[in-house]
């Protein structure tokens, strides 16, 4: 590694991949502290841990830890033992062993987890063993259950409370389908508020996540008002010179941008689908960017897949009128309402957490029932005759102060200076 | 004439070196050297006097003052000048000087006080006035003889002269010019000799240890040293007398939490600790997590004298848990034998397992042992493990062996050259208690705990498959450094193994563990960076431990073995030498960076 000496040291711990929400609000912290900050990585897959460095906004590959063993099955011959993270793996201790070599050898000061999948909960146990302290970023509902979207067998949001049957809830994610999120629950909030004893600080982007971890986790010896920090995630977006939407008219069909990294059940496609079902007149264009379905065609136009940095180019392209963010699970955050915002186009969004409190809490946009299509589809009719509304909205959006990155970093470098 | 005469006596030159050395470096000038041999052929030096006899030695010295010295002492440098301004100065017919032994750390001159009895050829020798010498009778016992009629005497109280060693024939002398002089002070002399059986390396306390058998007597003993002969007497062999000797003597304190004899906690998990301030944390936390549940377990921290934070950082889990004890040894043993015993003796649990300061268990490890035991009624099960380091990870397992159940180690004889592991078996603490099976204070305290366990179970349980343990390298551990003392105390435990069979009237057993040792320790020895000197000390032993191998038809596997295990059977060391230097190519059978690391470290 090619650190200087003085500076304390960050681990930042992710799971899968390095991509997604989680992973590029962490890159917005991290380019942000690196000259303040020595700073490593520790992503996680299934079948290993992978530790970065992270200097000059690059990530540097320092040692990847495989979770498959070398089996010698006789006194001659060796094999590959393969090894898989599973859920249920509440402690593992080779995981453990590769925490304490980490921690010890690369002289980690402070740990701040963003996520935890494809790790085992032992991470902060062995940090509170060394002194070190630990930060927990909550990003979606992993720790209230491990399929981290909340949604039942039926794709409806639980709202963090279990039904009584025993069928299966919906699978955000394959390596998860080993376990039945139901009968894991007990365990897995046991296990989970231990670990969480270990935590120094919990930052969430919401109230309205705090509310919901408040509800299920009771202890506040444990997890209180002190140790619970809400910092909303900031952005910097370009000082915005061209318009980026259509004001909705009669002549035309109402365009609305669905725009997902992945649009799939879970961030609304069935709504959409459904929505379109009852617009027999055309009088709704849907416009998809990003990842999404093929059978989504029907319904919309595609745009395909896009980069982070071509977000303006691509809405310039489209000009819709709203944007849609039709999730059917409660969200932590959404950047997709803040990107949107950023170039003042109004939102229309589902009815339930994050998107629904932003939306409302802001005066950005209009929520609808995604529980009820045809409601939903006439109230999407009636906003877009509602011009006046829709100009309001435009102007409010306009003169909304939009979170620095500057901002969020330097309420995270507090957190970091009170934990040293 | 000389200011100084050192009369210095010899009887192996190999030794002498060091010795000269420190004699040639003296600051005092005015000195001559005369050399006593003991040998028939006296040694043929033009520049050196040689003698045959003392007292023809101490008639020719040409000095004030004659100083006595043996070849394994060796002086500070300015030691000649410090005795002969003193002697001088006080006008004394005698001085003492005390040897420092390097190999007996407790040397404490704050004890040498006007108690003379206590004084011997073992911890002192004389700087004497020639004038006076020449008056005694020289014929006789020449040390008590100037100890007896010397009038005017002192001790120095500066650390000048120090022993690296002693040979068992000058340890003989002494006893027997001791004995012969004062018939009734067995006490005296015994206390020396059994000191230096507890501080010598192996090699000497075996011969020591014959000695004390051949020499003393229990009825001319006091009561305490009665009951260590008794002690002595009624362990067959060394080895089962340290450890019960070792055990039967530690001071140690616990911290806080009385035992709770009333107590059954399921699993007591003893666990030795040197100097393991963090990692210490990685092998509680394994049991702090245990599925089994932390309540049902009972932890045994013994602490061996740590000198670094580790005595607090285990006294907090006590603070934390009420069923962890930490214990803590005044003065370190130096092994985690001793340590284990301590923790046996203090267990209240119904099974006890071992587990080592840098290793840790799977999360699920005692759930699954106890499981078995009480399942199957079992003396002990096992399983396997995983060798990790931040490299790699191997886990053990082998399908093709007998598992599951077996009543003994008739029923499943392989289990002989099962890896020692200790820390992946749970033992009845009944069954070892009932059977006395103790951790001996030396290497190879596994094989032969584990063999003792073999011979006496009567139900075992194997999960052949079952991660137990993470076995943590450490390249820097005792049992992976090839040392001296390392293949000393391994091929003195192999000696004990081999009487262990064989008084049971089951050598076929030892010969199967030694198809398994064998090229093992070629290996080791074979390519361990030791002194030539070291080697031919060593040798012996290694003779011994092949010689009969060979003679139960075990030979090795390895053709590069084969060779130097020839020299070594027909007790040709200087072949052996010249074979080890040529050092033959890497072990063409475990070819690769795995397989050769396991030969290593892992199995044999």
């Amino acid at each position: 590694m090619d650190f200087g000496d003085n500076l304390k040291r960050i681990l930042y711990v992710l799971h899968s991949g390095m991509s997604g929400g989680t992973f590029y609000t962490t890159l917005d912290l991290m380019k942000n502290l690196d000259k303040n900050y020595e700073i490593l990585v520790l992503g996680a897959e299934s079948d290993s841990l992978i530790l970065y460095s992270f200097l000059n906004e690059n990530l540097k590959l320092i040692k990847k830890y495989p979770r498959d063993f070398k089996l010698r099955k006789s006194r001659e011959n060796s094999t590959i033992y393969i090894n898989k993270w599973s859920a249920k793996e509440f402690h593992n201790s080779w995981a453990t062993y590769v925490y304490f070599e980490i921690l010890t050898k690369y002289h980690i000061d402070i740990i701040h987890i963003m996520h935890l999948i494809n790790h085992s909960f032992d991470l902060p146990q062995v940090a509170d063993k060394l002194n070190i302290p630990v930060i927990l970023s909550i990003h979606d509902f992993y720790f209230l259950c491990p399929f981290y979207t909340l949604l039942d067998e039926n794709n409806n949001y639980c709202n963090a409370k279990c039904n009584q049957n025993n069928k299966n809830c919906y699978v955000p994610w394959n390596i998860l389908d080993d376990i039945n999120s139901k009968e894991i629950i007990p365990k897995w909030r046991e296990n989970v508020l231990k670990m969480f004893s270990y935590i120094d600080y919990f930052i969430a982007p919401s109230e309205i996540i705090k509310e919901i971890f408040f509800s299920i986790y009771t202890d506040r010896n444990i997890i209180n008002d002190i140790n619970f920090k809400i910092i909303e995630h900031g952005r910097d977006f370009p000082k915005i010179s061209k318009t980026y939407f259509e004001i909705p008219s009669k002549e035309k069909p109402i365009k609305i941008l669905c725009i997902a990294n992945n649009l799939d059940v879970l961030k609304g496609s069935n709504v959409i689908k459904d929505i379109k079902k009852l617009d027999f007149d055309n009088l709704i264009e849907f416009h998809f960017l990003g990842n999404c379905e093929d059978n989504l065609s029907k319904y919309g136009i595609i745009h395909g897949k896009y980069k982070r940095n071509e977000f303006y180019e691509k809405v310039y392209e489209i000009k819709p009128s709203f944007i849609g963010i039709f999730s059917i699970s409660p969200e932590s955050f959404c950047h997709t309402l803040t990107e949107s915002w950023s170039c003042y186009i109004p939102v229309i969004g589902s009815d339930i957490g994050v998107v629904k409190d932003r939306i409302i809490k802001n005066n950005g946009g209009w929520i609808i029932d995604i529980n009820n299509p045809k409601k939903a589809y006439e109230y999407i009719i009636n906003i877009s005759k509602n011009l006046e509304e829709y100009k309001n909205i435009v102007e409010n959006l306009k003169k909304m102060n939009l979170k620095t990155l500057k901002e969020m970093t330097q309420e995270y470098i507090e957190i970091y200076a009170k934990v040293e | 004439m000389n200011k100084v005469s050192i009369l210095l006596s010899i009887r192996n030159t190999e030794k002498l070196k060091k010795t000269l050395d420190s004699i040639t470096n003296q600051t005092l000038k005015d000195m001559e050297i005369l050399l006593i041999s003991h040998r028939k052929a006296p040694i043929k030096n033009n520049k050196i006097n040689v003698y045959s006899s003392v007292d023809q030695a101490i008639q020719d010295a040409n000095s004030e003052y004659i100083f006595f010295m043996n070849e394994t002492d060796f002086l500070r440098n300015n030691a000649c000048e410090l005795l002969y301004e003193q002697a001088k100065n006080d006008n004394l017919e005698l001085l003492y000087v005390p040897i420092i032994d390097q190999n007996i750390k407790q040397n404490k001159l704050n004890k040498i006080n006007d108690n003379r009895q206590t004084i011997s050829p073992f911890n002192f020798t004389q700087f004497c006035k020639k004038e006076y010498i020449l008056n005694l009778n020289l014929n006789t016992n020449l040390f008590y003889e100037i100890h007896e009629n010397s009038k005017i005497t002192d001790f120095t109280n500066n650390e000048l002269c120090f022993r690296c060693d002693i040979s068992e024939n000058t340890i003989k002398k002494y006893i027997d010019e001791f004995l012969n002089r004062f018939p009734n002070k067995q006490d005296i002399i015994f206390n020396i000799i059994f000191e230096y059986l507890i501080n010598y390396p192996l090699d000497i306390k075996l011969r020591i240890y014959d000695i004390i058998k051949f020499y003393f007597k229990s009825e001319t003993l006091n009561k305490k040293n009665q009951e260590i002969f008794n002690l002595l007497l009624k362990n067959n062999n060394l080895i089962d007398f340290l450890t019960e000797y070792q055990l039967d003597i530690l001071e140690y304190e616990l911290y806080k939490n009385p035992l709770e004899t009333n107590h059954n906690y399921k699993i007591s998990v003893v666990i030795p600790i040197f100097n393991n301030e963090t990692l210490i944390h990685r092998t509680l936390m394994s049991l702090e997590n245990q599925s089994f549940g932390i309540e049902n377990i009972e932890v045994l921290m013994i602490n061996d004298a740590s000198t670094d934070n580790t005595r607090n950082v285990i006294n907090r889990y006590v603070d934390k848990y009420p069923n962890f004890k930490a214990a803590h040894i005044k003065n370190g043993t130096g092994s985690s034998g001793t340590p284990r015993n301590v923790g046996l003796t203090l267990a209240c649990g119904e099974y006890v397992i071992f587990l080592d300061h840098d290793d840790f268990f799977e999360i699920n490890a005692l759930e699954k042992l106890y499981n078995k035991i009480t399942e199957y009624n079992c003396d002990f099960v096992y399983g396997t493990y995983v060798l990790i380091n931040s490299e790699e990870s191997i886990k053990f397992s082998y399908p093709h062996e007998k598992h599951g159940f077996f009543k003994n180690i008739e029923d499943n004889n392989e289990s002989i050259i099962i890896p020692p592991s200790i820390w992946t078996k749970l033992f009845k603490k009944e069954f070892l208690l009932k059977n006395n099976i103790l951790f001996p204070t030396i290497l190879g305290e596994d094989s032969i705990f584990l063999a003792k366990s073999l011979k006496n179970a009567n139900g075992i349980y194997y999960l052949w498959d079952e991660v137990i343990c993470y076995y943590n390298l450490n390249e820097n551990s005792y049992s992976n450094t090839l040392s001296y003392d390392y293949f000393i105390e391994g091929f003195v435990s192999e000696d004990y193994l081999y009487n262990l069979f064989n008084n049971w009237g089951k050598i076929e057993y030892y010969k199967i563990r030694g198809q398994g040792i064998l090229d093992f320790y070629m290996n080791r020895i074979l390519y361990c960076d030791l002194s030539d000197d070291e080697i031919k000390n060593i040798f012996p032993l290694l003779y011994k431990f092949c010689d009969r191998l060979n003679k139960l038809n075990v030979t090795p596997k390895l053709d590069k073995n084969k060779i130097a295990f020839d020299n070594i059977i027909n007790n040709d060391l200087k072949s052996f030498l010249k074979f080890k230097k040529y050092k033959p190519s890497k072990i063409k059978t475990f070819s690769n960076k795995i397989l050769n690391k396991i030969n290593k470290h892992g199995l044999w």
